[in-house]
């Protein structure tokens, strides 16, 4: 998963970099789409999820 | 586009937008106040348990702040894209080991006991260190008053409304949830205020872009005005492009990042939510650089920070205006909280209880940090008067001065054998001296900036020190 995590900065850190040198107008449209409100609404999904049944303790 | 103009943007959707934020605020304060009156642990730490989504959200929303959005966006209109090249590229790749390895072995190496960004001084040096750095620490509290400032002169440009009354009233909500409940309640409200500072980023991308017309409007407005706008490396000269890299290193020495490292629930946490901030994060401070350049390209005729809003209210349509301020107020507040949070807590326990020796149990140390986070509050309203001609070299200054002289204490102290409690102890004290002296004498003689001359001479200093370590570790 740290490996999957740090790929994936590196994959964007390299196309930002490519996309701000070269001029390239899909690099923001990619970028917020995937990091800035599919990421976050992912995570916000993950945390209001519904969840089985709690196991109670006596 | 008038001032005027920009307050008849603003709709009834937008004020109902930023008006229903401040209650929900109020409201998770209020349902958090419980877990604070379990002891300092759960006020300051959460109980170290803070779960990955949280964690993501606090670290997120406490690392990029007001500055990153206005502050950047400023710098971006004067000196163009460069900002990307020299600071939001490099702090990302700087911050890889914090995120890896520093992060990781404090939480799970360093003894629970340390709290604060003082005490792992104290554990790594001793105390005199530990007391001189909970002084020095206390320079970035000064700071934290921008975010006051951007808020409230954004809605001054906006509503009309006077800056040092919105500026009270920012800092007395913030002040409500954070003594109420410590750090439960600002990683929950981190959380929402994290996503909707990034929804609200995106969302202004695509609006953008198609106000600008992409990279070729861009390229046609900024060429005619100055072509460096446009180059990757700028106008900046390269001690000052040096200096820049010194200060996107500055979150090593920042205490709200070990407040939440020392929150989360294991090291491993650490890892993979840190790498994702710094993903997140590039894209974010991307988005500043583009809000920076069509500002320049579309209103280069006016002040800054009004080409920014009326760039950014230009663009977006009714309702997002109100989810950009909520999103702004969100990156305020989320920092302003955590400022608020580590300041009490190295005054009171680092500075009195440590340092002249106050004898307070657990209990009397959380009371104590109540009664200080007011005192904080006016000290950060008074703080914004330093603000008033602009806040774009903000972080640069004060994130530089903590950067150069804490980052080898703080680094060197984690991860090399044999600790020497003289080259802690020197390299705070000789750096900051020797900070402010070059500063004064020497800064602008040279054009070597002080960030990035203290950052040499703290290196020889805390080397120098070990040098002279014996065998024996004295």
């Amino acid at each position: 998963m740290v490996r999957l995590t740090l790929a994936y900065f590196v994959i964007q850190i390299t196309l930002l970099s490519g996309g701000f040198i070269f001029r390239q107008d899909w690099v923001f449209p990619l970028l917020a789409v995937v990091n800035l409100i599919a990421g976050p609404a992912a995570l916000l999904i993950f945390m209001i999820r519904p969840r089985g049944p709690r196991e109670h303790s006596e | 586009m008038e001032a005027s103009t920009l307050r008849s943007l603003w709709s009834g959707w937008d004020t109902l937008i930023l008006a229903s934020y401040l209650p929900a605020v109020l409201l998770v304060g209020f349902l958090y106040r419980t877990r604070s009156k379990e002891g300092l642990a759960q006020f300051v730490l959460a109980g170290r348990a803070l779960p990955v989504s949280i964690l993501l959200g606090t670290a997120f929303a406490s690392w990029y702040d007001t500055w990153t959005i206005m502050g950047q966006a400023e710098e971006v209109w004067s000196n163009g894209m460069a900002l990307l090249f020299i600071y939001i590229l490099p702090t990302a790749l700087f911050r890889i080991p914090l995120a890896l390895w520093v992060g990781p072995r404090f939480r799970d190496q360093i003894p629970e006991t340390v709290y604060t960004l003082p005490d792992l001084l104290t554990h790594l040096y001793g105390q005199r260190t530990g007391s001189l750095g909970a002084v020095l620490i206390l320079v970035q509290l000064a700071f934290e008053g921008v975010h006051l400032f951007i808020v409230a002169e954004a809605l001054h440009l906006i509503l009309g409304l006077p800056i040092l009354q919105t500026v009270c009233l920012c800092a007395v909500v913030v002040m409500f949830y954070t003594t109420v409940s410590g750090l439960w309640a600002e990683a929950v409200t981190d959380l929402f205020q994290f996503a909707i500072m990034t929804a609200s980023a995106g969302v202004l991308v695509y609006f953008l872009l198609e106000d600008v017309g992409g990279f070729a409007g861009l390229t046609a407005m900024l060429e005619p005005q100055d072509p460096r706008l446009l180059d990757p490396l700028g106008r900046e000269s390269v001690p000052s492009t040096l200096s820049w890299c010194v200060t996107a290193l500055a979150l090593y020495t920042a205490p709200q990042v070990y407040q939440r490292f020392g929150a989360a629930r294991r090291g491993r946490d650490i890892k993979i939510v840190y790498l994702l901030v710094l993903a997140l994060g590039v894209s974010y401070g991307a988005v500043m650089v583009l809000v920076g350049l069509a500002a320049r390209a579309l209103y280069p005729e006016l002040p800054p920070s009004e080409g920014i809003w009326h760039t950014i209210f230009g663009a977006l349509p009714t309702g997002a205006r109100g989810l950009f301020m909520v999103g702004l107020a969100a990156a305020a507040m989320s920092t302003l909280d955590t400022s608020l949070l580590w300041g009490s807590t190295v005054i009171v326990k680092n500075i009195f209880q440590d340092t002249f020796g106050l004898k307070m149990s657990e209990e009397g140390i959380v009371r104590a940090n109540r009664y200080m986070i007011p005192v904080l509050c006016v000290f950060l309203i008074a703080a914004t008067r330093l603000y008033e001609g602009g806040v774009a070299r903000a972080w640069y200054y004060i994130g530089g001065f903590t950067a150069a002289v804490f980052f080898f204490p703080i680094v060197g102290g984690l991860f090399l054998p044999k600790r020497c409690s003289s080259a802690g102890w020197l390299t705070l004290a000789a750096g900051s001296l020797f900070y402010v002296l070059w500063q004064v004498l020497a800064a602008e003689a040279s054009e070597i900036p002080s960030n990035f001359a203290t950052f040499v001479f703290s290196f020889l200093v805390f080397f120098g020190c070990r040098m002279k370590v014996r065998p024996d570790g004295s």
